[in-house]
């Protein structure tokens, strides 16, 4: 079973950063997605209200959480990858890595 | 023409699957092509996989139909994504090997966990494989004139032969060709909409690629207290019965039945007689010898004499020296709501108990099919549009639909019986634009409707959660090199998939300002709205979107082979097999599922694709989601904890669906006897599943040294 392990190739620093960050940002996304939900269910027809480009709030609001996906997604990829430049630039200074598990 | 295009396609994909897959013969490379596939590749296969026939039939045809509720589909299945990316890949990543059932391995080694697993992943498999095989069905229907049930088992087939000679290696490239060229060809159909522009009356194509003038449905004006025969004096009409159905909200609605005397004209052979309507010349009369003369001859004397001569379901009689048929048609009684009322012309298709079909009057044949329905009936002042075909901006288009004042017309389908025959009649609805650009046309929302903001909450919850958890998703997170490159090929696939519903709202809103629905199918709005452009576009996206079919049938078989190859033949029997072993056991897997899920798609023909794809990510959001969760994250999960809970997951989500108010509509029984007045699962079954994953956890936590033990 351990064998599997041996496809981890950088070490647990890492890994929690970009665990922590994924649930951070899931959650975040959750809350936004949940307004959704939420003002759907409370007053549809809060969804009618005029929103910029002429689309209504449900338009507007359904589009922005493609959109936001999108957005969150490329910026975790990116904080992902300098996380592990970083770690394996500071493969030496074990420092470096803990301070960016901080950030 | 359409046709050639159509087989080419197919047939190069079947090539391009031989070819490919010459390369996949060990066991590694039939499950996860060697991991040697790039992240970007990878990243658009996932598209293509996750792209299904749901996504691109199923949301596009509930849009057309039901309005913003279709996109709600869209917009949960993207953002199921956002777990899938930020949660799950990762992790899943470093424990995994093949399956969802090795990743949970991964922590324990217990033989019950495979079982749970392995069944999990065969019956969301086959919950998602199901829509895959009754969209098919629909595409093939009208572009190759054969029945429903052919075009699931031609889809059957091919898959079986791709999975079963091929496997991975092959769907992946397939995948990455067809979700390009869907998301290629998706994006013209947008542009052409848009540069088409809007206007009330547009005219279409027939799928013999004649053009065909739009056909606006009539309306009749009634006044209280006067009879029908007072009302329809001095019409070509004539009454003939009165029937009230119930509606969904209770009160009766009153449908009329009328015969309409309309004027036959002969072909140049002599042969048949003609009924003019709605761009088609349905034959009425027919004489084989040719007798029925063509101009000036007494039609009525040629009948009289000629005993071969046959009229079909209808009367004729002679009026003002000219052959006329009485064809009957149902109309809609209905309060215009400004103090008028009005009959509004309805299609139907009628069953009789003798065994004949007809349709609109006159028998069922190729000629005669139900005309296309759906429009804008009026342009609303707030958005400024004049109703004049012409380019229109993307943005605009979205506000001249959401405009309250703005008007479209939606077909609805009514079942009754009327003398002893199966009537369904099809009639337009009228629904205000802000109405249509908000949720609440499939979901009763308003009101006091409790069990229907449930059912929407509900399926929020299944579409966010569910994505995580569908195993032919899973799967592809181990064909790239390392995290980094899984972490790329997922936001290869949001960006993809992201665009690409973006533009099935186009394709929606398009099909319905085209006019070109079908009103006994949904799934076909977007395939008919490429054939308002033309056959060769018709065949493009109607071969893309069966190749969707395709490689989306394709991957759900691997997951499902591999499910059984791994899990249940493998771990669970604890047969150790040889790897080629493995392989014919997956391959004769991947045949059982395929004839299957013909069976299933041949007996869901009609039901909306993206409804029924939401029913499988319901089952997934229940069974395997609480599992991978808390496995990841939770270390106090047992092993027994987590079988319980894909058992406990599995089991309510599927009885809440099939005793649900949807599943009773289609098992053709009344939506108000089902058994579960919710119909959609997930808001029960996913907290249960969780609940019950802690509760066990916690009861066997003395066991979990026993299971390491076994490590």
């Amino acid at each position: 079973m351990d064998a599997d392990h041996s496809r981890v190739t950088t070490n647990g620093g890492a890994i929690q950063y970009k665990q922590r960050l994924g649930i951070v940002l899931c959650v975040l996304y959750a809350l936004v997605y949940a307004g959704f939900v939420i003002v759907s269910v409370y007053d549809v027809t809060l969804m009618d209200t005029v929103m910029p480009l002429g689309l209504n709030l449900a338009v507007f609001y359904g589009l922005g959480l493609i959109v936001f996906a999108l957005v969150l997604a490329m910026f975790y990829s990116r904080a992902c990858a300098l996380s592990e430049g970083r770690e394996a630039a500071g493969a030496d200074a074990p420092a470096a890595a803990g301070k960016g598990r901080d950030a | 023409m359409a046709v050639s295009i159509f087989i080419g396609f197919v047939v190069f994909l079947l090539w391009l699957s031989w070819f490919l897959g010459k390369k996949a013969r060990s066991a590694d490379g039939f499950f996860v092509a060697g991991g040697q596939i790039h992240w970007f590749v990878n990243g658009i296969a996932l598209t293509g996989g996750y792209l299904s026939a749901a996504s691109f039939l199923g949301i596009c045809g509930m849009i057309a139909f039901k309005g913003f509720d279709g996109y709600l589909y869209s917009i949960g299945f993207l953002s199921g994504w956002v777990v899938a990316l930020f949660v799950v890949a990762e992790p899943m990543r470093r424990l995994g090997k093949y399956t969802f059932a090795d990743a949970l391995g991964a922590r324990f080694t217990s033989r019950p966990i495979h079982l749970a697993a392995g069944i999990s992943t065969l019956i969301i498999c086959v919950c998602y494989l199901v829509p895959q095989m009754v969209g098919a069905g629909v595409l093939i229907e009208p572009l190759l004139g054969i029945p429903h049930y052919w075009g699931v088992i031609l889809v059957g087939a091919v898959v079986i032969i791709i999975v079963a000679s091929a496997g991975m290696s092959s769907t992946t490239y397939v995948q990455f060709i067809k979700a390009g060229m869907l998301i290629t060809f998706s994006g013209v159909l947008v542009a052409a909409v848009c540069w088409r522009g809007l206007e009330t009356t547009p005219d279409t194509i027939n799928v013999k690629g004649e053009k065909v003038a739009h056909y606006t449905f009539r309306t009749i004006p009634v006044e209280a207290g006067r009879s029908w025969e007072k009302h329809l004096a001095g019409t070509s009409f004539e009454f003939v019965d009165t029937i009230e159905s119930g509606t969904a909200d209770g009160s009766p609605r009153t449908w009329v039945l009328l015969k309409e005397w309309m004027p036959l004209e002969a072909d140049a052979d002599g042969q048949t007689l003609r009924v003019i309507r709605r761009g088609q010349r349905l034959p009425v009369v027919q004489d084989p010898s040719g007798g029925l003369g063509v101009d000036g001859e007494d039609a009525a004397r040629v009948l009289a004499d000629k005993p071969g001569v046959k009229a079909d379901a209808v009367d004729l009689r002679m009026e003002d020296g000219r052959l006329v048929a009485g064809i009957k048609g149902w109309w809609m009684l209905k309060d215009a709501g400004d103090g008028n009322a009005y009959l509004y012309e309805a299609q139907d298709v009628t069953y009789s108990p003798r065994g004949g079909v007809t349709i609109n009057g006159l028998p069922a044949d190729s000629e005669n099919v139900l005309a296309p329905m759906g429009r804008i009936a009026r342009f609303g002042a707030r958005s400024g549009h004049d109703g004049q075909p012409g380019p229109v901006n993307p943005f605009r288009l979205l506000a001249v639909f959401a405009d309250p004042e703005t008007e479209v017309e939606l077909p609805r389908a009514t079942r009754l019986t009327h003398d002893g025959a199966e009537v369904t009649l099809y009639c337009h609805k009228q629904v205000a634009g802000n109405e249509l650009m908000r949720p609440g046309g499939h979901f009763a929302i308003s009101g006091g409707h409790l069990w229907g903001r449930l059912d929407f909450i509900s399926l929020m919850i299944a579409l966010f959660f569910g994505t995580a958890a569908l195993p032919h998703v899973l799967i592809r997170y181990y064909t790239v090199r390392d995290s980094t490159a899984a972490r790329r090929s997922t936001i290869v696939a949001i960006s993809a998939i992201g665009l690409f519903y973006i533009m099935t709202l186009f394709l929606g809103l398009g099909a319905i300002a085209n006019g070109v629905l079908n009103p006994r199918t949904d799934n076909m709005s977007a395939p008919l709205l490429a054939l308002s452009f033309g056959p060769v576009l018709f065949a493009v996206i109607t071969a893309l979107a069966f190749a969707t079919v395709l490689g989306t049938v394709s991957g759900l078989i691997v997951a499902a082979s591999g499910a059984v190859a791994n899990d249940l033949m493998d771990r669970f029997l604890n047969r150790s097999m040889t790897e080629k072993r493995k392989v014919i056991a997956a391959r004769i897997t991947a045949i059982t599922v395929g004839v299957l899920a013909v069976i299933l798609g041949i007996l869901f023909r009609g039901v909306n694709v993206g409804f029924l794809v939401g029913l499988a990510f319901a089952v997934a959001a229940s069974s395997n989601f609480p599992a991978i969760i808390m496995v990841l994250f939770w270390k106090r999960t047992t092993a027994i904890g987590i079988v319980s809970s894909i058992f406990v997951g599995i089991a309510v989500s599927l009885s809440i669906i099939l005793a649900g108010p949807d599943m009773f509509s289609i098992y053709g029984l009344s939506r108000a006897d089902a058994w579960s007045p919710l119909g959609q699962p997930a808001i029960i079954s996913m907290p249960l599943s969780f609940l019950t994953l802690v509760v066990v956890s916690l009861l066997t936590k003395n066991t979990r040294s026993a299971l390491s033990a076994e490590l």
